[in-house]
C-alpha cells in the first residue's frame, strides 16, 4: 500500500504542477479542436462496431460517439458533431452540430489526424501541432520531462500474467506461486511504466471495490525471490516456461523481459515469445502470456465479470458472471479465490494517459467505457490585441 | 489523627479515579457522538460478522487504520465504535502483542463507498490466508454535511443536493421550518418544494420549454421577492403567478443573461459578486477563486476600498474550500449579506447548492 501509495504521488508531483495554475474562465464558444490518433480508419460506415485492431475498433468507437448516428446528410439532434470532411485513413473533421440536444459544443470544429505513431504523437504535442492526443503510460514521465501538459485517468488498465490451461500440468500451483513471489511488481511500475500507474496484487483497484490493500504483496523483491526459493526448494527438477506477449506491443514485452529475469533470480527459466498478430496464445506454444485487460465498467461487479469472462477463456478460471446483488464481500471472496490460485498474477494497474495543449480547457479524463468529453471542452481563445 | 490522613488519602484517590473514569467515559461519549448514526449501525454489523468468525473466548489483539480520506476525529470515533461493538460481544482486546486471535481492522474506500474491513488471523486455525469481514457504506448515503464553521468571515450552508445538474436555488424562510419553500432552477424544469414536517417535499415541478436547445453552458438566475420569484434564462423570463400551487408565467427575453457579478478590483477571481455588507468605510464582495471546472473551488471574502482614484480589493478572513468548482454565484437578494453558490461536487458527482453568509468583524 504504501509504495502504491508512493508511486501515485511521485507521478502526482510531475503532473499536478504541469496542470495547476489554469486562469479561471467562463466556457468560451469557437476554435478548432486538433486531434492525433494513431489508428488508420478507411470507413465510417455504421455497424463496423468495434471491428479491426484494438486501436481501430477504439478510436471507431470514440468517432461514433461524437457523431452518435448522425451523418453527413442527416438532420437529426443526436451526435453532438457531424462529418463536415472525410478523408479515408487520414483526416476526419467534424463539426459542431447546432441542434444536438446536449446543447452545441464549444468548439466549432474537431480535425483528427489518423496514423499518427506514439512518435509522432509526443512530437506534435511538444511543438503545439495538436491539442489532443493519447500517450503510452510508459512515455507519461518523459512526455511531462518535454512540458507536455497531461490528464492521467483513474488507473483502469490489468496489467496479468496468465498461465494457460495448456500448461496446467507443466506450471503446478508451488511453481505459479513461485513465480508470482518472484516479480519486482514494484520495479515494473517504477523502471517500466514510469511511475505511471501502481503495482497490483489483486485484480480490481483500490479506487473501483476498497478491497485491492487487502491482496498483499512480498514486503520487498529480495523477500519474495526468497520465498519463491523456499517453495521451489520442495519440489523435483528445473522448471523451463514459454512467456508469450503481443509482438507489437512494446509494453508487454518490457514486462514479460522483467518478469523472466526476476524468475531467473529465483532459479525458474522463462523464455519470453513474441506473438504475432492473429495468432492465438494458445497455439503460440506459450505456457503462459502477458496480458492487458481495460475495464469497461467503472462497477466493481461488472468489472470483474468482464475480467473473469477474459480469464476464463485462457486459464483455469471460473468465467462465469458475478450475481447482480453480490456484494463487496462477494466480489472479494471471487477475485481471492483466482488470485490464491495463481492461475492470474496480477502485475500493475495502468491508467489511460492523455496529452493536451495548453489552450485546451474543462478536459476530464474519462472512465472506464466512457467516451472523449470533447463536446464539453472549449479551447482558449487568444487575447485580442489592446490599440495603442 | 493517623486514621484521619489515611481516610483524607483515600478519598483523594477515590476523587481522581472517579474524576479520571468520568474524563474517559465523556471522551468516548464524545468520539462516538462525533459519527452519524449510519456508522455505528455500521459497525455493529461488522462486529456481528467478526463474532460469527471467531470466538470471544480469549483475548484478541486489536489494531486499527485508516486509508480513507476520513478525518483523524472521524477515524477516531469510528475506531471507538467498533471497539464497543466488539467490547458489546464479549471481545476482550489484549495488552500484549502475542494473543492468538488478531483483528486487523482497516477503513478504506472506493470511489463509490467507504469500505470497512477486519482481517481476522488465528493461529493454529488451518487457514493460509487471514479470513476478511466486510461492510460497506455508500458515501451518498451519509447525511448532508451543514459545512459551515469553517471561516469567521464566511459561514456556509449547504440548503441541496442532487446529482442532477440545476443552476440555482432559491430557500424562503429558512431551513425546512413551517412555510418554508425552495425553488431549485433546473434546466427546463423549475422545481418547488415545500416543507413538511421539517422536510422538503415536492410541491410542483414546472416544465420550461424552448424552441431550440438551451446554449451548453446554459445559466439561469431565481430572483424576485419573496412573495413573486421570477428566473431568467437564455432568451427566457419568467415570473410566479400563483402562491398556493406555484405556476410562472414566461415571455421571450435576451439571450444572453446580464452579468450578476462584478470583478473584484485589482485582483483575478472567478466569479464575484458584491454583499450588502459594510466593513467600516469599505465594502465587501464575496468571489471564487481561479481554476476552471475540472479543480476544487473556494469562496473568500474581499474588502474593497474605494480610494479617491480607484478601487482595490484585499482578501480578508479565512475562505470556505468546496470539493468542486463554483459553477454559480448569485447574491441571494439585493441588499443581503447572503449569497447563493452551486458547486459540482467532483468527489460525489452531485450538484450542490450552499447559502453563504458574510459579516464583517470590526
Amino acid at each position: 500500500m504504501s509504495r502504491r501509495v508512493a508511486a501515485s504521488s511521485a507521478i502526482a508531483c510531475v503532473l499536478i504542477p504541469v496542470l495547476a495554475a489554469m486562469p479561471a474562465r467562463r466556457p468560451q464558444y469557437g476554435g478548432t479542436l486538433r486531434v492525433d490518433i494513431g489508428a488508420t480508419l478507411t470507413s465510417l460506415d455504421a455497424g463496423q462496431g468495434r471491428a479491426g485492431s484494438g486501436e481501430e475498433a477504439e478510436a471507431r468507437a470514440q468517432i461514433e460517439s461524437l457523431i452518435g448516428e448522425h451523418r453527413q446528410s442527416a438532420a437529426a439532434d443526436a451526435g453532438a458533431f457531424r462529418v463536415s470532411e472525410w478523408q479515408p485513413g487520414k483526416l476526419l473533421t467534424l463539426a459542431a452540430n447546432e441542434k444536438f440536444s446536449g446543447g452545441r459544443p464549444y468548439v466549432d470544429a474537431i480535425e483528427i489526424s489518423m496514423g499518427r505513431n506514439a512518435r509522432d504523437r509526443l512530437l506534435d504535442l511538444e511543438l503545439n501541432k495538436t491539442d489532443f492526443a493519447e500517450i503510452a503510460p510508459q512515455d507519461a514521465r518523459r512526455a511531462a520531462e518535454r512540458g507536455v501538459r497531461l490528464s492521467v485517468s483513474q488507473p483502469d488498465e490489468l496489467l496479468a500474467l496468465v498461465f494457460l490451461n495448456s500448461a496446467r500440468e507443466k506450471a503446478r500451483t508451488q511453481v505459479r506461486e513461485a513465480i508470482s513471489c518472484s516479480i519486482d511488481r514494484g520495479a515494473v511500475v517504477s523502471f517500466i511504466l514510469q511511475k505511471t500507474g501502481e503495482p497490483a496484487a489483486g485484480l480490481l483497484p483500490q479506487w473501483v471495490n476498497g478491497t485491492a490493500f487487502l491482496f498483499s504483496m512480498p514486503a520487498s523483491a529480495a523477500a519474495g525471490v526468497a520465498r519463491a526459493k523456499e517453495l521451489l526448494q520442495q519440489m523435483a527438477g528445473p522448471t523451463k516456461l514459454v512467456l508469450g506477449y503481443d509482438s507489437a506491443d512494446a509494453l508487454e514485452q518490457a514486462i514479460a523481459e522483467r518478469v523472466a529475469v526476476n524468475a531467473k533470480e529465483a532459479g525458474i527459466s522463462i523464455v519470453t515469445l513474441g506473438i504475432v498478430t492473429g495468432k492465438t496464445a494458445s497455439d503460440s506454444g506459450a505456457d503462459a502470456v502477458i496480458l492487458r485487460l481495460t475495464m469497461n465498467s467503472a462497477k466493481p461487479r461488472m468489472a470483474l465479470t468482464d475480467f473473469l469472462s477474459e480469464l476464463g477463456k485462457l486459464a483455469d478460471v471460473d468465467g462465469s458472471a458475478l450475481s447482480d446483488l453480490a456484494t463487496t464481500q462477494d466480489i472479494f471472496d471471487r477475485e481471492r479465490a483466482v488470485i490464491t490460485d495463481y492461475q492470474v498474477v496480477p502485475l500493475a494497474w495502468a491508467p489511460h494517459v492523455y496529452g493536451l495543449s495548453g489552450r485546451v480547457r474543462d478536459w476530464t479524463a474519462p472512465g472506464p467505457a466512457e467516451s472523449w468529453p470533447f463536446a464539453d471542452v472549449w479551447l482558449e481563445q487568444p487575447a485580442a490585441s489592446t490599440p495603442q | 489523627m493517623r486514621h484521619s490522613c489515611r481516610f483524607h488519602f483515600l478519598l483523594t484517590i477515590c476523587v481522581v479515579l472517579f474524576v479520571i473514569a468520568g474524563a474517559q467515559a465523556r471522551a468516548f461519549r464524545q468520539h462516538t457522538d462525533a459519527l452519524p448514526k449510519v456508522w455505528n449501525d455500521l459497525a455493529a454489523e461488522l462486529a456481528d460478522i467478526v463474532a460469527a468468525m471467531v470466538s470471544p473466548a480469549h483475548p484478541v489483539n486489536f489494531e486499527f487504520v485508516n486509508v480513507s480520506g476520513l478525518g483523524a476525529a472521524g477515524a477516531d470515533a469510528a475506531r471507538a465504535a467498533l471497539e464497543a461493538q466488539l467490547a458489546h460481544h464479549h471481545f476482550r482486546i489484549a495488552r500484549s502483542a502475542n494473543a492468538d486471535t488478531a483483528l486487523r481492522a482497516t477503513l478504506a474506500e472506493s470511489s463509490e463507498n467507504y469500505v470497512w474491513t477486519v482481517e481476522i488471523r488465528q493461529k493454529d486455525s488451518g487457514h493460509a490466508e487471514p479470513q476478511v469481514a466486510i461492510v460497506t457504506l455508500a458515501k451518498n448515503a451519509l447525511p448532508n454535511d451543514s459545512g459551515d464553521g469553517q471561516t469567521v468571515t464566511l459561514k456556509s450552508q449547504l440548503v441541496w443536493k442532487q446529482a442532477k445538474r440545476f443552476l440555482d436555488f432559491r430557500l424562503i424562510g429558512g431551513d425546512p421550518a413551517p412555510l418554508s419553500r425552495l425553488f431549485v432552477l433546473e434546466p427546463s424544469l423549475l422545481e418547488v418544494y415545500d416543507s413538511k414536517n421539517f422536510e422538503w417535499e415536492l410541491q410542483n415541478k414546472i416544465a420550461i420549454s424552448r424552441s431550440k436547445p438551451w446554449p451548453r453552458d446554459v445559466r439561469g438566475y431565481l430572483k424576485g421577492s419573496d412573495d413573486k420569484i421570477a428566473f431568467a434564462m437564455p432568451g427566457i423570463s419568467c415570473t410566479q403567478t400563483s402562491d398556493a400551487i406555484p405556476a410562472v408565467k414566461c415571455e421571450p427575453g435576451p439571450e444572453d443573461l446580464a452579468a450578476t457579478g462584478a470583478p473584484v478590483p485589482g485582483i483575478e477571481v472567478g466569479e464575484a459578486v458584491n454583499v450588502g455588507l459594510s466593513c467600516g468605510d469599505a465594502r465587501a464582495m464575496v468571489a471564487s477563486s481561479v481554476g476552471d471546472w475540472t479543480q476544487a473551488d473556494s469562496l473568500q471574502g474581499y474588502i474593497v476600498r474605494n480610494n479617491q482614484a480607484f478601487a482595490s480589493g484585499v482578501a480578508s478572513g479565512t475562505a470556505v474550500a468546496f470539493d468542486g468548482p463554483v459553477v454559480s454565484l448569485v447574491q441571494d437578494a439585493p441588499g443581503t449579506n447572503a449569497v447563493r453558490a452551486v458547486v459540482r461536487n467532483l468527489k460525489t458527482g452531485n450538484y450542490e447548492g450552499y447559502l453563504v453568509t458574510a459579516s464583517c468583524s470590526q
